[in-house]
């Protein structure tokens, strides 16, 4: 909670706001950043290959570390030894496929271990620099998995007590500094960072070839005019960048390693539907990919909800719309075996009867699917109905299809289902075992909530808030489950099967 | 206005100003076939919605201390004899019947009786300076009474009104501020974290006074009472069922403030017949989604808004002010 005074203190930063650009000049590494940016360009169509994707991507996340966190060049968190040799292999072959990108890949190569035998750390020496000024500073790091490896460098200059990390999340709440340190491009930044400051002095430290302009537009179509005339539009003092000696610019967006998430999307549903081939049962729904901390990636069904971690509101653990979540949201997903958290639970409700039930569930499903498969959707709709369905369409058939959905509203849907299914087994049966799961479910849902509400309620969270993700463990047989920001939502949805669903993944992998 | 921070008083920032009159400024627009829209992006919402909701309840309380002694007076003699009213009786408030007036220390008094003349009479003699202490009951909140059954009744304990709060509101203690409810305002927010901004927060409007209010004495919010007390602002949570906000009897209060963009983006719909304050931080994930639905409400706007006296804004604060039709 933010008191009187600190909100007073956050309304007047904006006036007295400051902002001080450090440009820092590195020979080498400066070197190393234009030659890999001539290398990507040089690479045309060759940059979809799968060994240039690597090489690329791995050149361009310890460029983006260097300049976004004082790690040092020869720190093993930025590239260690055998990633310097992967690195080698994936020259080696593609000396005989394409000899003139080799060559280039190898002069790239020389100036990486010229980098990792370099000890020196720019960043760290003008932090130090700037230091001398003041009597702590607080560092905020971009990605939030770069905090543990800075904390560690900032402890080996034996400063942890004067430089202190902070995630750009720590600067949304009550706690003013009098002075914070950005790293890198200001755009890389969340713009509140800048237009609801948290200090009146942020210092902006980048290496010289990155091209940098803060701009700050109106959020508004149409903002009404203050008694000074002009617009209500926030007005920030960024100092025009100095004419830089560097020969040449970087945009701060080629530096920063961004993920294609409607491309990686369709890559991933692409590539599993050729894994699976005409595989019967591969149900499709339609899902949306989301960017988490740590660069993984979850889809996430569309029309479902999803458990998230709030820390504004006062229940702290609600169910969100997925057509809700925005980046900044925190999502708890089960970790280890399958992506649902409440099926496990309705099981252990279930006892004994679980796996039959599951597997009656199962198989209608799965016969439904089957005809869908063989005679499509208009027919097997037509088929339902003239069993009885009341409101079979394709959006409830596809419903009812989905392993999320456990019965119908209306009985008679049921009934036509199950007919239609050829499963042989009494009627009255079937609804009672439907019934039973139902209740299961609900019964799970409310006892899985009760135990996050414990937990999450229990817990310091400034461990969510600093890093961006957390691990619950859940007493009582409710399992182990992460909690993580979104970091990126993706555009566009894609038919993505049923058993992705949930499943937090790496992204730069699948990139 | 002084806050209290630890031990000091400091003068409230200009900021606050803003919105108390933001909220006078919205309150005294009429609602009739269109609502107006405020939204306002902020470097935080901490004690925004307080300072705009205690604007709101200042408009209305200038305009109920425009009903004068003699007009309440007058309305209260042309009730008929046997109405039942509620009077303060110490500091409880009792229900009694009206009976008529009488001439004494020679002026004209209202008659008052809480119990039969068998049970002791119990009749109180009210003068035209006391009259708001008198309020008239609505039929239907009085089915079922007797004159046996007022002389046993205990009455609802009422707060008095903090010296702060008049001083707040320029309102004069005779008026019906703490007797009867009034919904004014309607806020979407977190409870918690508004509880203490409203309640844990100590003001008052002179650097001389010794005495500290919270803004508590002039919100009343009904949530934040120990007890039953009549009230001028309800608290909704933002996570509330649509269908549950639909039927709330208080949605008709004629300005609703959003604390943040959730229960903006939840529960406007259901919510459409007032005046809207939404109230937007700069650093929360889920502020850009209400920005983009607002904008998009924009270019549907009323023509000719007119933002003639719309207060001064803050540095680092972004407003938009649109009317639009109410469907």
């Amino acid at each position: 909670m933010i008191n009187l005074h600190q909100a007073e203190i956050i309304y007047s930063n904006p006036s007295k706001l400051n902002i001080i650009n450090h440009t820092i000049k590195h020979d080498l590494f400066c070197e190393f950043s234009f030659q890999l940016e001539q290398f990507i360009k040089s690479l045309g169509e060759e940059f979809e290959k799968e060994d240039w994707k690597k090489f690329t991507k791995r050149l361009k996340r310890f460029r983006f570390e260097q300049h976004a966190a004082p790690l040092g060049f020869n720190n093993l968190a930025a590239i260690s030894k055998n990633e310097y040799d992967s690195l080698q292999e994936i020259l080696n072959h593609q000396e005989i496929i394409s000899p003139d990108l080799t060559r280039a890949g190898r002069h790239l190569l020389e100036l990486l271990l010229k980098l990792m035998n370099d000890n020196s750390n720019p960043l760290m020496e003008k932090l130090i620099e700037i230091l001398e000024n003041a009597p702590e500073l607080f560092v905020v790091i971009l990605e939030n998995r770069l905090i543990k490896p800075t904390e560690k460098v900032i402890s080996n200059f034996g400063l942890r007590n004067k430089l202190i990390v902070l995630s750009e999340y720590q600067l949304r709440g009550g706690n003013c500094f009098d002075e914070i340190v950005c790293l890198g491009a200001s755009r890389w930044y969340s713009e509140f960072i800048f237009t609801a400051p948290r200090a009146s002095l942020i210092h902006l430290l980048r290496y010289e070839w990155i091209r940098d302009k803060l701009k700050t537009t109106s959020h508004f179509i149409q903002s009404v005019k203050s008694k000074a005339g002009g617009d209500s539009t926030q007005e920030i003092n960024i100092p025009k960048i100095e004419r830089s000696v560097a020969n040449f610019f970087l945009n701060p967006e080629d530096i920063a390693p961004s993920i294609d998430l409607v491309n990686v999307g369709e890559l991933i549903a692409k590539k599993y539907k050729e894994q699976s081939g005409s595989e019967l049962d591969a149900y499709e729904v339609e899902a949306r990919l989301f960017w988490l901390e740590g660069r993984r990636g979850v889809f996430l069904e569309e029309t479902t909800q999803s458990l998230i971690i709030d820390l504004d509101e006062e229940s702290r653990v609600r169910k969100l719309p997925v057509s809700e979540i925005t980046p900044g949201i925190f999502i708890l997903l089960r970790e280890g075996r399958g992506g649902d958290l409440i099926i496990p639970i309705a099981n252990n409700f279930l006892g004994k009867k679980a796996q039959k039930f599951r597997e009656f569930q199962k198989n209608w499903k799965r016969n439904i699917r089957q005809q869908v498969k063989q005679k499509g959707m208009p027919e097997v709709i037509n088929q339902l109905k003239d069993l009885g369905s009341v409101i079979a369409n394709e959006v409830n058939l596809r419903n009812w299809m989905s392993e999320d959905s456990i019965e119908t509203r209306n009985p008679k849907d049921f009934s036509a289902l199950i007919r239609l299914s050829g499963i042989d087994e009494n009627l009255d049966i079937c609804f009672s075992i439907t019934k039973q799961i139902a209740q299961a479910h609900k019964k799970a849902g409310r006892y899985l909530r009760k135990l996050l509400l414990e937990q999450v309620a229990e817990a310091d969270l400034t461990e969510l808030e600093k890093h961006g993700k957390m691990r619950f463990e859940l007493t009582s047989g409710g399992g182990r489950f992460i909690a993580t920001r979104v970091v990126q939502v993706s555009r566009s949805k894609v038919n993505i099967a049923v058993n992705l669903l949930n499943k937090r993944f790496n992204l730069e992998r699948e990139r | 206005m002084y806050y209290k921070d630890n031990e000091n008083s400091r003068k409230t920032p200009r900021w606050a100003d803003f919105f108390i009159d933001l909220g006078s400024y919205i309150a005294a627009k009429p609602l009739e076939c269109t609502r107006s829209v405020t939204a306002l992006f902020l470097p935080t919402r901490a004690f925004s919605t307080p300072f705009v909701a205690a604007g709101i309840i200042k408009s209305h309380a200038k305009n109920e201390s425009l009903k004068s002694n003699d007009d309440h007076f007058q309305f209260l003699m042309d009730l008929p004899e046997n109405t039942f009213v509620r009077c303060l009786d110490g500091k409880r408030q009792k229900t009694f019947k009206l009976k008529g007036t009488a001439e004494m220390y020679g002026e004209t008094r209202l008659v008052i009786q809480m119990s039969d003349p068998r049970d002791g009479n119990a009749r109180r003699y009210i003068s035209k300076d006391y009259c708001h202490e008198i309020q008239f009951m609505e039929q239907d909140t009085t089915a079922g009474i007797s004159l046996k059954s007022l002389k046993r009744q205990k009455g609802k304990s009422i707060n008095k009104i903090s010296k702060f709060a008049q001083e707040f509101l320029g309102t004069s203690i005779k008026t019906d501020f703490n007797l009867l409810s009034k919904e004014y305002c309607l806020i979407v927010g977190n409870q918690i974290t508004l509880k203490r901004e409203i309640c844990e927060t100590n003001f008052k409007m002179n650097m001389a006074d010794k005495e500290f209010g919270v803004l508590q004495d002039v919100l009343r919010v009904k949530q934040f009472f120990t007890t039953v007390q009549p009230s001028r602002c309800e608290i909704i949570n933002p996570s509330l069922r649509y269908k549950s906000v639909k039927n709330l009897s208080n949605k008709k209060a004629p300005v609703v403030v959003y604390d943040g963009a959730n229960g903006f983006l939840r529960l406007r719909d259901a919510l459409s017949t007032s005046h809207w304050i939404i109230l937007l931080d700069r650093t929360e994930p889920n502020s850009l989604r209400a920005l983009e639905i607002l904008n998009q409400a924009f270019t549907r706007r009323e023509p000719d808004t007119n933002l003639k006296d719309f207060p001064g804004i803050p540095l680092g604060v972004e407003a938009m002010f649109f009317e639009e039709k109410i469907n």
